[in-house]
């Protein structure tokens, strides 16, 4: 589905706006949380094809929840961990670019189409102190180490 | 009554006029939503509305947060080329204690089009369209790869979080005045920062080969200067890249219209100031920590004096200290390892010290002083192994010193006044070089956290700037 933010209705409607408020002797505001025109059309979900890398490995800890406190990932924990990264990088790649420059349709211009490795990832954890934590990192494989090993990295920073 | 109603309405006639004029000038961005029915932006379970959000669905309300964002960023960057994202809620990596909140990124990366400032650099597929003025892939979206290649970004974010199995406890806030409750994760400042990774702000560069995906080198990284080496990212050997990726506090931008506004966006830094013996006098940077008062520009000065806290590692201070008497009214030194850093600085504390050093246990960096305790009054910071050892080297004869925001520096810049880029070693640990560095003090929208003092919706710090480095045409320029 695709939704179009028409900034093409915006002027006519702010003129108006404009010259009313004025005419009231209001400041005319920044209309901030007004839902924006839209429009949707049908675009199907990529479907996964094929399998990327992505197994768990290193340092995994895990929060206990009634205590809080860091306890090592039940072998089921690991399993569901390694799946549900499985899971996201299929989805979200489920044909890894190959990277390779291609020409553009101008016939001059070449391009690279960017894979998981490029990606920010925003990542949150809750620290052993209870507060979130939310870090950035580039690429996938960075963003499921600092999860795997977050809790015990900032464990160490503790100290 | 009748004199200042006449002055005010051509007032606002005009101020109308301009905003009717800069909304027309606004560019496009177009979301390409790929949730699936009842799911992600088409979730239709029932929400209240919240912080000027008046969506009445989940679905709604991001979908009014996303617009937002993109009414945010169309207005400052000018390209008469749509730019179309690729966005939806897939079910991201998450457990009860952590979670990928969202990624987001360039989809394509393009160089050798017209109109480019470096026909030999790459720039994003948002960037290279804006700058070559026509849609260097059109069409609709091709989704040979599982990421539409037709698209300009793609931004994802997981719509688990607040779940019992997914960073439990925690959730989204979906209001548009940056007010969440604590422990909420606010879905507009997020937005606006991965907007920035799929607008240009990313270095694409690819660690694993100290390389450029098999590209040119990006734009961004014509903007990353390592101190040590001498020279710009983009012009370094994959080795030389392999080092300068972990320069930590090395490795800044040199972009004029970011480093001609770093003096008003950021604040003096925190130092720690030798005042005697001369031979070591001077000024040495520090990292602050996460609890305790913060600095001040007057700071405060003392005798240094190591810590005993009468175990076989006395200097850690992870007991009660012995020598009490000495530290009393002094600056504790302390050294990394076994305890809090809160049990060290409130060890300190208790023995009647006026603030607190900690000294790094490895030979990189700066002691990163996590944790939390409200009942501790008295500052700390933490320096470098190195740092540590001068001054040991010298309590024989007595250290002075001051710790205080030393105004003739700014926090998060080198000495020549230009931004840190955020380059921490181990690369591993979660670095990136597509954000500015933690120490910025005030925190810029741009830092690897987001902070929960962020208000990109009354400022863009340094952002805006570095997007016109790169070559973004922006609000306000020709």
């Amino acid at each position: 589905m695709e939704t179009v933010f028409r900034t093409s209705r915006w002027p006519i409607l702010c003129l108006v706006i404009g010259i009313a408020l004025g005419l009231c002797g209001v400041v005319l505001a920044d209309d901030n949380e007004k839902g924006a025109p839209q429009e949707q059309t049908g675009q199907p979900a990529a479907v996964p094809s094929e399998s990327q890398p992505g197994s768990l490995n290193g340092a995994v800890a895990a929060i206990d929840d009634e205590t809080g406190e860091l306890r090592a990932p039940t072998a089921e924990e690991m399993k569901q961990l390694d799946e549900q990264w499985e899971k996201f990088l299929r989805s979200a790649f489920p044909n890894r670019p190959s990277q390779k420059p291609f020409i553009g349709r101008d016939g001059r211009s070449m391009g690279v189409l960017c894979g998981p490795e490029s990606l920010e990832f925003s990542v949150a954890t809750i620290g052993p102190d209870g507060k979130l934590r939310i870090d950035h990192v580039t690429g996938a494989e960075q963003a499921k180490e600092i999860m795997t090993n977050t809790v015990t990295s900032k464990q160490d920073d503790e100290r | 009554m009748r004199k200042s109603f006449s002055l005010f309405f051509p007032v606002v006639l005009v101020a109308s006029i301009l905003l009717t004029a800069d909304l027309a000038n606004a560019t496009r961005i177009i979301f390409n939503y790929v949730d699936p029915p009842g799911v992600g932006f088409n979730d239709a379970t029932a929400a209240t509305p919240v912080g000027g959000n008046r969506g009445r669905t989940i679905g709604e309300q991001r979908k009014n947060v996303f617009q937002f964002a993109a009414r945010m960023w169309g207005r400052q960057i000018k390209s008469n080329v749509d730019i179309t994202v690729t966005t939806g809620w897939p079910t991201l990596f998450c457990n009860a204690g952590s979670a990928v909140l969202g990624s987001s990124g360039a989809i394509s990366i393009w160089w050798g089009f017209p109109n480019a400032a470096r026909v030999d650099r790459n720039y994003n597929a948002a960037l290279a369209n804006a700058l070559a003025r026509y849609d260097l892939s059109p069409g609709p979206p091709d989704t040979t790869y599982g990421v539409p290649g037709n698209d300009e970004y793609l931004v994802y974010l997981n719509p688990n979080i607040g779940q019992p199995t997914c960073l439990a406890g925690s959730g989204w806030y979906y209001g548009l005045d940056h007010n969440e409750p604590a422990g909420k994760i606010d879905l507009l400042a997020t937005c606006m920062h991965e907007f920035a990774h799929g607008l240009g702000w990313q270095a694409q560069f690819r660690t694993s080969l100290n390389d450029f995906y098999g590209a040119p080198p990006s734009i961004y990284s014509v903007y990353m200067w390592d101190n040590t080496l001498g020279m710009t990212f983009d012009n370094m050997t994959p080795a030389q890249r392999g080092v300068s990726k972990v320069n930590t506090d090395k490795l800044v931008w040199i972009g004029s219209n970011v480093t001609s506004q770093v003096p008003a966006n950021l604040g003096p830094r925190p130092m720690l100031t030798v005042n005697s013996p001369a031979g070591i006098a001077g000024a040495y940077d520090v990292q602050t920590a996460s609890f305790g008062p913060a600095l001040t520009i007057a700071g405060l000065t003392g005798n240094v004096v190591l810590v005993n806290d009468g175990t076989g590692t006395p200097t850690y201070a992870c007991s009660p200290l012995v020598n009490g008497p000495q530290v009393a009214g002094n600056i504790a030194l302390i050294d990394r390892g076994t305890c809090t850093f809160t049990t060290k600085v409130k060890n300190a504390q208790n023995a009647g010290a006026i603030g607190a050093i900690v000294v790094n246990n490895v030979a990189s960096g700066f002691p990163g002083m996590g944790g939390t305790d409200p009942t501790i009054t008295i500052p700390s910071v933490g320096v470098t192994l190195a740092t540590g050892n001068l001054i040991k080297a010298n309590l024989a004869t007595g250290v002075n010193a001051t710790m205080a925001l030393n105004p003739a520096f700014l926090a998060g810049a080198d000495n020549s006044g230009r931004v840190l880029l955020y380059a921490p070693n181990p690369y591993a640990s979660g670095s990136s070089l597509s954000h500015y560095d933690t120490k910025c003090t005030p925190n810029l929208l741009m830092e690897p956290s987001i902070n929960a003092d962020l208000h990109p919706r009354t400022t863009w710090d340094l952002t805006i700037v570095l997007m016109r480095d790169i070559g973004w045409k922006t609000r306000g320029t020709k």
